[in-house]
């Protein structure tokens, strides 16, 4: 139930961030996002369906942020979390560079679906592929600030 | 890397699924329902998206200073003494940004007002709260919504042109909530205005191409367009008013060998996504 909170509650303060300091920062299209990294890194922290539930109340609520239609979040981001999910369940010890690989691919398909739903199809080359390339890269950031956020929330028991 | 719930933590017990899926079927219905295009009637949504205004409010305005003074070479290479004095500079700069920020909002306030007086349309000054969830989407959050008058499909103007007739063109509202509304930018692939050629007067449609740039679509080949023309509303959409400042012509191209149509790309006057300060055009003759 925390956990529940605790997710929702981090993608909606990234959500606010994302619309007004990093839409400061933006750079002709590329901004920096941080739902993207959080969906794959709950992907490989829970490795399970149950918590899709989570996922498409934070795609409901990201849909309240944006023009384009809130059913496009929903299967951007769920599709996103059950790749990441079936991934890390099949894969286990990456090297740091095949971790980007894999987080490259995986907001690409986020960034690809979102693009189809919006009808910007021309953007995925070059741009919808370097700033999944510039997302991954910035992801292991985002992974340490979700783990230092958790383990601050809900500490190990020894 | 450690599991930071624990195996048993994350399993959630029966009822809590139910009233979960019940929760997220309602919120779907809410969100994506018929009822959503009607302003005020759904209060899930729309309490949602004024209270996203609020957060969104409180945070535009730092992003916008922080975004002014964004300095990234602060620590050198020095003394303490120096080093200190350099973190004034830097202090002082940041103060300096500040009252820069109080003198354009200053500045694009009055252009606003000398708009209101030079036209006879009633226009509602809005400020720019936050921008689109998505990058690739051309829309800003207004602090003006159906209680001020604003309506779905209300033109949105920002200033006035160096010319000094008409306003320049932002865009529409496409959503309306009771304190918010969404502008959607001239820009957007989502926006289409009827637009007319001001030298010579050949009618087409702007339609939004991204950051920055539109193209005026259904222009036949042979008809007189040349970089460098003003286009401005025509009027026939019914949505804006006759006579208002979209862009310049930037470039023309005959396209390909069988089409029928100019490849004409059109730039907006003033750069969209970094304006702070609108008008919105009422159409009740009330101003709330």
């Amino acid at each position: 139930m925390r956990e529940f909170f605790f997710v929702i509650l981090l993608g909606y303060i990234i959500l606010l961030l994302d619309v007004t300091i990093f839409a400061a920062m933006q750079f002709s299209y590329f901004r920096i996002d941080g739902i993207m990294p959080l969906v794959i890194w709950y992907g490989f922290k829970r490795k399970s369906i149950d918590p899709i539930l989570v996922i498409i109340i934070l795609a409901l609520i990201a849909g309240t942020f944006t023009y384009a239609s809130t059913g496009i979040w929903i299967v951007s981001l769920c599709i996103g979390y059950l790749l990441s999910c079936y991934i890390y369940n099949q894969l286990d010890n990456l090297l740091w560079y095949q971790n980007i690989l894999l987080f490259w691919f995986l907001i690409t398909v986020m960034i690809v679906i979102l693009m189809f739903g919006t009808d910007s199809t021309d953007l995925i080359w070059p741009y919808g592929i370097i700033e999944a390339f510039i997302l991954a890269l910035l992801t292991p950031i985002w992974f340490y600030i979700f783990d230092l956020f958790s383990e601050f929330l809900f500490p190990q028991k020894r | 890397m450690r599991y930071p719930f624990g195996q048993n933590r994350g399993q959630w017990n029966k009822w809590f699924k139910i009233l979960l899926i019940i929760f997220v079927v309602l919120l779907v219905f809410l969100a994506t329902g018929p009822l959503r295009e009607e302003p005020g009637l759904i209060p899930g949504v729309s309490i949602l998206t004024e209270v996203n205004a609020v957060f969104e409010s409180i945070l535009y305005s730092p992003s916008r200073w922080i975004s002014s003074i964004f300095h990234p070479s602060i620590y050198g290479r020095g003394s303490t003494k120096v080093l200190i004095l350099k973190h004034r500079i830097v202090a002082l700069e940041k103060e300096l940004a500040h009252y820069r920020e109080i003198a354009v909002e200053m500045s694009n306030l009055k252009k606003m007002l000398g708009l209101k007086q030079s036209t006879r349309l009633n226009i509602l000054i809005a400020k720019v709260i936050a921008a689109d969830g998505i990058p690739w989407i051309n829309s800003l959050i207004l602090n003006k919504g159906s209680r001020n008058g604003v309506t779905k499909m209300s033109p949105v103007l920002v200033g006035r042109d160096n010319s000094g007739e008409g306003g320049l063109v932002a865009g529409e509202v496409v959503e309306v909530t009771p304190y918010t509304s969404r502008l959607l930018l001239i820009t957007d692939y989502d926006c289409r205005i009827a637009a007319i050629d001001q030298r010579s007067r050949v009618i087409g449609i702007l339609v939004g191409q991204g950051h920055d740039r539109c193209i005026l679509k259904f222009v036949q080949k042979g008809q007189d367009i040349k970089v460098g023309d003003i286009i401005v509303t025509s009027g026939l959409d019914g949505i804006f008013p006759r006579g208002f400042l979209l862009g310049k012509v930037i470039s023309v191209s005959s396209g390909s060998t069988r089409g029928l149509f100019q490849n004409i790309i059109v730039k907006p006057l003033v750069k969209l996504n970094y304006i702070t300060w609108v008008g919105i055009v009422l159409k009740t003759n009330t101003i709330r």
